[in-house]
């Protein structure tokens, strides 16, 4: 995965006191103990999909500390700008909606852990926004410089399916142009998906126009009837372990928009915008992408594919039997170093193309274990811990959201990695969240 | 020293459901594959009007091209109708259009007079943007644009379709010359036999 790759233009930035600053901290964090692990995100979906708004939503949502959440978004200082301004000519009732993307522009963010140690880093997401044109005008795919933007999308570590809100509607409603979007308007979408082996999350944005008239689960059921739509979700599912899910999101939350007859929305202006579930889509990668790699690799059979199932099914007994606390806070770290001398990293990546993760997913794995073995509050002094505590606090949202919407689930999920399932319910600090979009 | 050099217009716009695309673009980046790179390239702040921008692109299939570019929101008035109002997509976002003229090679160094140049550009705009307007196919090719020699070191346009007073210059001056030189051929031969003739006397 994430091979060598063109970058694409970046918001510009110029030096000052502040980003200075950051710059150090990231430094430092880094030498207290692992390293930053970069997750490239991308956005799949036609022109008018809500790439840019959705990502302009997300960021507000999570650039500030919220109590219900684990961590905060943190960008550099011309990227936040760029994004807070798209934002606030979203939320103005009395501007226009932002220019359709014209320009490929590369986004980056980390996930900050706010600790009273300080604050760590430990996750970075790369993000792509770019002309929805690109994947449904076979010229521009011709194009040199959209190549590599397409190998990009092809081998990211996770895609976002963003499926236009309205078409859903009018699909939920047998009209034609719903089937229509489906078969045709997205099918570009669906070959790049069809052709990449990550976690996959749907993302039904516009959220707002269906909440109240149709519930998730009319949506996963209708979807799952359209025939396309059903055979790409069986045909990935005998192809790779990756979870497929389905999320309702609204980047400015009921009341603010209102659909017109010719198609438009029009702000209202009823309201302050206030985004529904924008952060799903992006907690859920990296619980997703460790579960998915890890399962591969066991998939991948041989040698070190039995090693894997073995570790998973050592640590599930283990918690089973409470042995883990007993042999001390170690045991998950000895495993994990047994197992990998035993298989070189480098004899499997060639057979399984799933490196980057795979030191991590082993990690999360013992980590979740230790957790259900005692539950307890964590210590964080180090982006090593800040990590575990993430992709820990990330498992447990996204159990909570499959609870409350088990319908968002379209392959895969957290119960078939079971340690994930029961490490996430164990009892422990868990922070609360607002209830699932209906 | 001037520089002659050819300079092909272009013009990049999105209707309510296509998405961006050139519309009009010099013929050698057409059949290169290559005219996307025109909208990747001539992104700006939306649907505003822009100063010209000078941008130099290095492409493989077609090599290296100058493009000189300038936005103008788009509006009804762009379709032939009044009174303008602006053109929105399909999701109610207001859109712009993109002009422009593309110069084979590295031209950073342009010159500051080629404003004439590119409104010419405005033209090509209200013959094909009612047309797009209603297009509904994503394989259609841009139309070819034809070239407009300019000086790049002079600094101004070499117009080849200037003003009708412009054009009738140079030919009286060119009709004026023959009689002027008769004119001085007679006098100086004149002086000639008046001289010769005084010194024989």
């Amino acid at each position: 995965m994430a091979p060598e790759h063109q970058e694409f233009h970046q918001p510009r930035s110029e030096p000052d006191v502040g980003d200075e600053v950051a710059a150090g901290e990231v430094a430092e964090s880094n030498v207290l103990g692992g390293e930053v692990r970069t997750f490239e995100v991308h956005a799949l979906g036609p022109t008018g999909a809500g790439k840019t708004v959705f990502m302009a939503s997300l960021y507000k949502r999570l650039n500030i500390k919220r109590p219900e959440l684990p961590f905060f978004l943190k960008s550099d200082y011309s990227t936040g700008l760029e994004l807070n301004h798209t934002y606030n000519q979203i939320a103005n009732p009395d501007e226009k909606w932002p220019s359709p993307t014209q320009q490929i522009m590369e986004w980056s963010f980390t996930a900050c852990v706010p600790t009273p140690a300080g604050d760590f880093e430990p996750v970075r997401y790369t993000y792509l926004d770019y002309p929805g044109g690109v994947l449904t005008n076979p010229r521009a795919m011709q194009d040199e410089r959209i190549r590599p933007l397409i190998g990009r999308l092809q081998s990211a570590d996770a895609l976002l399916v963003l499926l236009d809100g309205q078409r859903v509607m009018e699909l939920l409603r047998d009209e034609r142009s719903g089937s229509r979007y489906l078969e045709l308007e997205i099918t570009s979408s669906l070959e790049i998906l069809q052709q990449s082996r990550c976690p996959v999350h749907f993302v039904v944005t516009k959220w707002d126009l269906l909440e109240g008239h149709h519930t998730l689960e009319e949506a996963h059921d209708r979807l799952m009837k359209h025939h396309d739509f059903a055979d790409l979700i069986a045909s990935k599912t005998s192809d790779t372990t990756a979870p497929i899910r389905l999320f309702p999101v609204s980047a400015v939350g009921p009341g603010f928009a209102e659909l017109q007859p010719s198609g438009e929305m029009t702000k209202v202006g009823a309201h302050h915008p206030k985004p529904v579930n924008v952060e799903l889509p992006l907690v859920s990668v990296v619980p997703d992408t460790l579960h998915f790699v890890y399962l591969e690799a066991e998939n991948s059979g041989g040698a070190y594919g039995r090693g894997m199932s073995k570790l998973r099914e050592q640590l599930e007994a283990l918690d089973e039997s409470g042995k883990l606390q007993r042999w001390g806070k170690n045991a998950g770290k000895a495993v994990r170093v047994a197992l990998l001398k035993k298989f070189p990293k480098q004899a499997w990546v060639a057979r399984v193309n799933i490196d980057p993760h795979i030191e991590e997913a082993i990690r999360h794995i013992v980590n979740l274990a230790k957790h259900l073995d005692a539950p307890h509050a964590r210590k964080i002094v180090n982006l090593r811990d800040a990590l575990d505590e993430l992709s820990l606090q990330f498992t447990q949202i996204l159990s909570a959201f499959e609870e409350a919407e088990p319908a968002s689930v379209l392959a895969g999920g957290l119960a078939d990695f079971p340690l994930a399932h029961r490490a996430a319910n164990a009892a422990g600090p868990r922070r609360e969240r607002n209830g699932p979009a209906r | 020293v001037s520089t002659e050099a050819q300079a092909w217009p272009f013009i990049v716009a999105r209707n309510a459901t296509l998405d961006w695309r050139p519309i009009l673009a010099p013929p050698f980046l057409i059949d290169a594959h290559a005219d996307y790179l025109l909208v990747t390239e001539t992104s700006g702040p939306g649907p505003e009007l822009t100063k010209p921008s000078v941008t130099v692109v290095k492409s493989a299939r077609a090599g290296t091209i100058t493009i000189v570019y300038s936005s103008i929101p788009a509006t009804t008035e762009l379709l032939g109708r009044q009174p303008a109002e602006p053109l929105l997509d399909h999701f109610g976002r207001p859109l712009h259009v993109v002009e422009g003229l593309v110069l084979r090679g590295d031209h950073r160094a342009l010159p500051s007079g080629l404003q004439p140049t590119l409104d010419r550009v405005r033209t090509e705009t209200l013959r094909l943007l009612t047309a797009f307007w209603n297009e509904e196919d994503e394989a259609a090719p841009p139309a070819p644009s034809q070239p407009i020699p300019i000086s790049t070191a002079a600094q101004r346009t070499a117009a080849p379709a200037p003003p009708h007073d412009e054009q009738q210059g140079p030919k009286r001056t060119g009709r004026m010359a023959l009689p002027l030189l008769l004119v001085v051929v007679v006098a100086l031969g004149a002086a000639v036999w008046w001289w010769w003739s005084a010194r024989t006397a």
